[in-house]
């Protein structure tokens, strides 16, 4: 059986638990997984409630067909495991510990605090989308949502993952949205996005299919057949990536990512990206001084007392010409600082060795004002990516200067009006686009201010450029 | 220094100004027929090298009197067009060589103004939707702001679309009572300045027809209080949103620090409402240097955010003091007459800019009275309807 970080998560409502139509339950419900990437069956199991032993029984032979399609099956348990492991289960997920798990790993559904397991299955994530975008009859009357930026608002989960994954360096990070109510608007490439979404992250998306269409793959239907080879392309594309590289970032977000301070860098994480900010979160006890190799500004969201160890790495860092923004009442020390005017009435800054301190005049409350706050006190000269009609867009940008890679998630899930164009600040010498579907091909690069522009052709969900130095 | 007055800083002083330009370069008759002319110059100019953008653009200020008349020991205010949001883009083509004006043209112009003894410069621009600094907004639409900081001694950038550095908005009266307010509040920098000049893009505009050093002014109006999201009563702090609201459409009033508009039975359409207030603006503000830059630009509309628009390299130049003048000869260039009016290209949805402002005394559009210098108009002429695209 693969490891974990091979598993490729199909979520799969097929019992009374997911009050499914009794054909789901079928064996050959799963002959349309065949020769696709799915290797993992995720099930509801046992929910504490009077259901739970019609759902294993209505489980049974479905599970005996999915270990015979080696098929690994995890388990969505509540709080027990419910005679998983003799019902052959490889898994279960829970956000409690589970006495009776016999052995069987346990994989968290626990997504803030403190979080240890192999595997980190996030139930919070969000359906990846643009939602005032998806009109239907039902909702056609409610305003679209706009995000603090102007531009339409962007559900997305990168920020979450990184989150995550800054916490958790070491566990698999799946994520486990559920799917939008508008489900007949869904098209192949909105499910191509979620996949997108998550693996740019490093993260994994558990399929999850809306009912009509499961339902008609159970029975072979052959529109639902070809939906799903679109679906399981991408599935592929991003099953052989390698594990993303650190993502390039001026600006490293430290915090202990606890209570208020984890949602407060969330949402930072969530509207930088909007802007097209690459940052990175660092969890505060692991802050070291190579940590910083690279990095021009630091945002600290702690403003409770520090350990020596951190106060020494911030002082090197500002004495190298870092940028420290801090929040209001942090104490700063009480000598070596000369006071160097304010920004916009919402920063003291202060000079300290060849860096700078910015501290926040009024206790933080709006994310995206500190995220643009951010953006300008370190100011844009500082940007590694920039991009052009790409306003339904996010980016990650990874790797070093002799080798670089943007992808760039349309949460429009359809092209844009005009094409894209990105801009990288290190100066590459070659560019490849790797589209989601379609050959890789050579784009032509142009030097400019230091770095270097592309100009990528329309496409709807994903696109990827790898540079070369 | 300013002066101020209650609630307000009193409005530019025409007769201080004129002081300082000469008189003949400021409107001065509310009449069609005694509208003042100037000359305007014409230059064929293929493309932003410095090579060729040097010589070019230092023959045509010479052939205009010599930019150390105009801006010797002055302060300089320059308001260039950097419309929409920094990251629109007509396809891949970058917003300099299709909505925005060139920093070549700007560096230039900055050159030979510190060259000719400006005392200081200030670029000027209402960003779209943002009060950050221009410098972070030329960023952001790709550009490197240094070099045009570089360009002549004490150059600065000022984003006018809000209250900026100042305690206050500087107040401007357009004459007769103006086409759609009486007075308009506007930025410090508008105010701060001996010479006003406008670096303009040649382009078609969706609502006025044409969009040259005239339209470049619309952008003048701070979003604080002309802007979608401003509030009813104050000036925002920030600007939200673009004037759709308030000035295209007028479906509703500025912030109340702000007069109303004169006639709110007026009609609710951006092509009578945009023209008036751009020529309210090149009167209350008037225009010592325009400048078009009609290299690469685009045909079909004023930015990406218009169908069916297109990049075009007309390879033109055009500069004059007065604006009208400079304006007409550019439609002309355009091939469209500058007589023309509503119905008729460029204006079959919108009243003229032109017709507008030479009614309030600013400049003839009447190609008769207006000198070419330099190029004719017939061997430049790039008919944007039948424009090929670049």
């Amino acid at each position: 059986m693969a490891s974990f970080a091979d598993w490729i998560p199909l979520r799969w409502q097929a019992g009374p638990l997911d009050s499914a139509a009794p054909e789901l339950a079928r064996p050959e419900s799963l002959h349309f997984l065949k020769s696709s990437p799915i290797n993992c069956l995720v099930v509801n199991w046992q929910a504490g409630g009077p259901q739970d032993e019609a759902q294993r029984k209505a489980l049974t032979r479905l599970l005996g067909a999915a270990r015979s399609q080696g098929l690994a099956v995890v388990g969505l348990v509540k709080n027990a495991a419910h005679q998983a492991k003799e019902a052959g289960l490889a898994a279960l997920i829970s956000d409690v510990a589970l006495p009776d798990a016999d052995g069987l790993p346990v994989f968290t559904s626990k997504t803030s605090g403190e979080i240890k397991a192999d595997v980190v299955v996030a139930r919070k994530a969000l359906w990846p989308r643009i939602p005032g975008a998806w009109r239907t009859e039902a909702n056609r009357q409610e305003r679209a949502d706009a995000g603090p930026t102007g531009a339409a608002w962007v559900d997305s989960n990168g920020w979450l993952a990184s989150l995550i994954q800054a916490k958790a360096p070491n566990s698999i990070l799946w994520l486990a949205p559920e799917l939008p109510k508008e489900t007949s608007l869904l098209r192949p490439e909105h499910y191509q996005l979620a996949a997108a979404d998550a693996a740019v992250y490093g993260a994994r998306w558990v399929v999850d299919l809306d009912a009509d269409l499961r339902s008609k793959l159970a029975n072979q239907d052959a529109r639902a057949l070809s939906s799903w080879r679109q679906i399981a392309k991408a599935l592929e594309h991003f099953r052989k990536l390698e594990k993303p590289a650190p993502v390039q970032a001026k600006l490293v977000l430290v915090s202990d990512l606890q209570g208020p301070e984890e949602h407060l860098a969330g949402e930072i994480l969530n509207l930088a990206a909007r802007r097209h900010l690459q940052v990175r979160p660092e969890l505060m006890s692991n802050l070291t001084a190579p940590k910083l190799d690279g990095v021009t500004t630091l945002m600290l969201l702690h403003n409770r007392s520090l350990t020596p160890e951190l106060h020494s790495v911030l002082k090197s860092f500002i004495d190298r010409g870092g940028l420290v923004i801090v929040p209001a009442s942090f104490a700063l020390p009480p000598s070596g600082l000369t006071p160097a005017g304010n920004h916009d009435q919402r920063y003291d800054l202060y000079s300290a060795g060849k860096g700078r301190i910015a501290m926040a005049r009024k206790p933080w409350n709006d994310p995206y004002q500190i995220a643009l706050d951010a953006h300008l006190l370190m100011s844009r000269k500082q940007d590694v990516v920039r991009l052009w009609n790409a306003g339904s867009t996010n980016v990650r940008y990874s790797g070093s200067a002799g080798n670089g890679k943007v992808e760039v998630l349309n949460y429009a899930a359809r092209p844009m009006g005009h094409p894209m164009s990105v801009w990288v600040a290190s100066p590459y010498k070659s560019a490849v686009l790797v589209p989601l579907a379609g050959e890789r091909t050579s784009l032509e690069i142009t030097p400019k201010n230091g770095g270097t522009e592309v100009a990528l052709p329309p496409f709807p969900v994903y696109a990827a450029v790898e540079f070369r130095g | 220094m300013r002066h101020h007055c209650p609630g307000y800083t009193r409005r530019f002083l025409l007769g201080s100004a004129a002081a300082s330009v000469g008189s003949a370069l400021l409107p001065s008759r509310a009449f069609a027929a005694e509208a003042p002319s100037a000359p305007v110059a014409l230059a064929r100019c293929r493309s932003y090298d410095r090579g060729e953008l040097l010589p070019v653009m230092t023959r045509m200020f010479d052939q205009l009197g010599g930019l150390q008349k105009l801006v010797g020991g002055k302060t300089v205010a320059i308001k260039i067009n950097l419309t929409g949001a920094p990251r629109d883009r007509l396809g891949h083509v970058p917003a300099e060589l299709a909505h925005w004006t060139h920093p070549a043209v700007i560096g230039t112009t900055l050159h030979l103004m510190g060259i000719a003894g400006a005392k200081r410069i200030r670029l000027l621009e209402s960003g779209w939707n943002t009060a950050d600094p221009i410098e972070e907004y030329m960023m952001e639409g790709g550009w490197d702001p240094s070099p045009l900081l570089n360009a002549a001694p004490r150059v600065e950038m000022e984003n006018t679309n809000w209250l900026g550095g100042a305690k206050q908005y500087s107040v401007f009266t357009p004459p007769n009572g103006g086409y759609m307010f009486k007075r308009y509040l506007l930025n410090h920098s508008y105010e701060d300045c001996d010479v006003f000049v406008s670096i303009a893009k040649l382009k078609d505009h969706a609502t006025a027809g044409i969009t040259l050093s005239m339209k470049n002014c619309f952008g003048i109006t701070p979003c604080t209080i002309y802007g979608d999201g401003s509030p009813k009563e104050e000036a925002g702090i920030l600007p939200r949103g673009g004037r759709g609201s308030v000035i295209h459409a007028g479906s509703r009033q500025p912030a109340k620090i702000a007069p109303s508009e004169n006639d709110p039975t007026s009609p609710r359409d951006g092509g009578y409402r945009v023209p008036r207030v751009v020529a309210d603006l090149v009167a209350a503000r008037p225009i010592h240097l325009a400048i078009v830059d009609g290299i690469e630009t685009m045909a079909g509309g004023e930015g990406p955010w218009i169908s069916n628009c297109y990049p075009v390299k007309p390879g033109i130049l055009l500069a004059g003091t007065n604006c009208v003048t400079t304006d007409a000869v550019g439609a002309a260039v355009m091939g469209y007459d500058p007589m023309a009016d509503r119905g008729t290209p460029p204006f079959e949805t919108s009243d003229s800019t032109l017709r507008l402002a030479e009614n309030h005394g600013v400049g003839t559009r009447d190609l008769k009275r207006i000198e070419v210098l330099g190029a004719r108009i017939e061997d430049l002429r790039f008919p944007f309807r039948k424009a090929p695209r670049a």
